[in-house]
């Protein structure tokens, strides 16, 4: 077997110091100048903690906003996913942002955030086209799917939410149960799971920051052969079929286009549950594809939706703004983070997120929530 | 620099744990 991709498009290795310099901090500077110049536009001042934001008609200080977008973005790069479905029970629940312009300011909250993890989990090499491009493709397809199929055959949504609430809580108590077992193992010297707590032992002992993945691997194409596509990572081995990975980013999203739910807290429980993939690892695909997923979101709801209704919902864009400086930031700071949380801690989080998330929807179906999911 | 190794490894939880503290301070002072 020969490494074909991901060698050649190693990116060049670079300090953290200088990557945030080169890439992140331009990037979260033009969004957060994008927040206080959308404030002047869209309402001649800017809104904060003593000014209320006349659309979601919320007084909440801008570093609040800030703080938001970067917890949301940490907590959910970190295992993978977007930020909104933090993002969205935190702003009409703790915020109180009630109104319908709360839908469109999230799109743009989630759209931005990932940005940070991109190019974050792109310098660690934790990055492989072969493994998102199906993904992504078939994103792209359900996600311009969804909308219709919302449409003309669910006329009505809440045994589906109901449905899918169901399968995530069984996806998060599964994902808690490899957590502990993780845990209750913690002593085995087999697996990726021993061999980052080897690393970040050796690592430790040698007076060094307390990593568990090497700094030279990463996600890298072994073989394609026909339909299926050999992943490796640190000695690791995937067989994936290309089809799979096609039908279930059409599968997804469709179901998130349909609901009006982000796509990355569907597709994550699939690749860790269903096909074992480790947490490093499935960021390589699921980040790209929440982007797709977002970008055809917001162009759905933004453009074609307003064409056939003639209804047009304004964000609060220096909300969104705000928010998605911060996200971006948080994002970046979970990429380069994740390499020190071992797998169990991630798996935790990600069947606690997700059990809660798929209860909700649950509980929703009986008792409606104050909040929307 | 010896504190924040020992704190990285946890560092989502820590991360989740601020985000309560200020959202219960935004609700007593907002609210």
């Amino acid at each position: 077997m020969n490494a074909i991709s991901e060698t050649r498009t190693k990116p060049a290795e670079r300090s953290v110091a200088s990557e945030f310099a080169i890439e992140q901090f331009p990037l979260i500077a033009i969004v957060l100048s994008f927040g206080v110049a959308a404030a002047y536009w869209q309402h001649g001042f800017l809104p904060g903690g003593e000014v209320a934001f006349p659309l979601a008609g919320v007084k909440v200080p801008v570093w609040h906003l800030i703080w938001m977008g970067f917890w949301t973005g940490y907590t959910m790069a970190v295992v993978g996913e977007a930020a909104g479905i933090f993002a969205l029970p935190y702003q009409m629940s703790i915020l109180q942002f009630t109104g319908p312009g709360v839908t469109p300011t999230t799109q743009l909250i989630t759209l931005l955030n990932p940005f940070g993890a991109l190019f974050g989990f792109r310098r660690n090499r934790q990055w492989n086209l072969d493994f998102a491009l199906w993904v992504c493709l078939g994103g792209a397809v359900g996600g311009l799917i969804g909308p219709v199929v919302r449409i003309t055959l669910l006329s009505d949504v809440k045994p589906f939410t109901f449905a899918v609430g169901l399968a995530l809580a069984s996806a998060g108590t599964h994902l808690c149960y490899a957590a502990y077992r993780g845990f209750r193992d913690r002593r085995s010297s087999e697996g990726l799971e021993a061999k980052f707590r080897m690393e970040a032992r050796n690592r430790r002992a040698a007076g060094l920051s307390p990593a568990g993945l090497p700094e030279n691997i990463g996600i890298q194409t072994l073989e394609r052969q026909g339909l299926y596509v050999v992943i490796g990572f640190w000695g690791e081995q995937w067989r994936i079929n290309r089809a799979f990975l096609f039908l279930t980013g059409v599968g997804v999203g469709i179901i998130s286009a349909a609901l009006g739910v982000g796509g990355g807290f569907l597709l994550v429980p699939i690749f860790a549950a269903v096909y074992g993939l480790p947490m490093y690892v499935l960021v390589a695909a699921t980040i790209p594809y929440v982007i797709v997923l977002s970008a055809i979101g917001l162009f759905t709801y933004g453009v074609i939706l307003p064409l056939v209704t003639g209804v047009t919902i304004a964000p609060e864009w220096a909300w969104g703004f705000f928010a998605a400086a911060g996200g971006i930031l948080g994002s970046w700071c979970a990429a380069k983070t994740q390499k020190y949380v071992p797998e169990p801690s991630l798996k935790l989080m990600l069947g606690v997120i997700t059990g809660i998330a798929g209860t909700l929807y649950v509980i929703d179906y009986f008792y409606p929530l104050p909040f929307r999911m | 620099m010896r504190l924040v190794y020992l704190v990285l490894p946890y560092l989502p939880f820590v991360v989740l744990a601020l985000a309560a503290l200020v959202a219960a301070n935004y609700i007593y002072v907002y609210w």
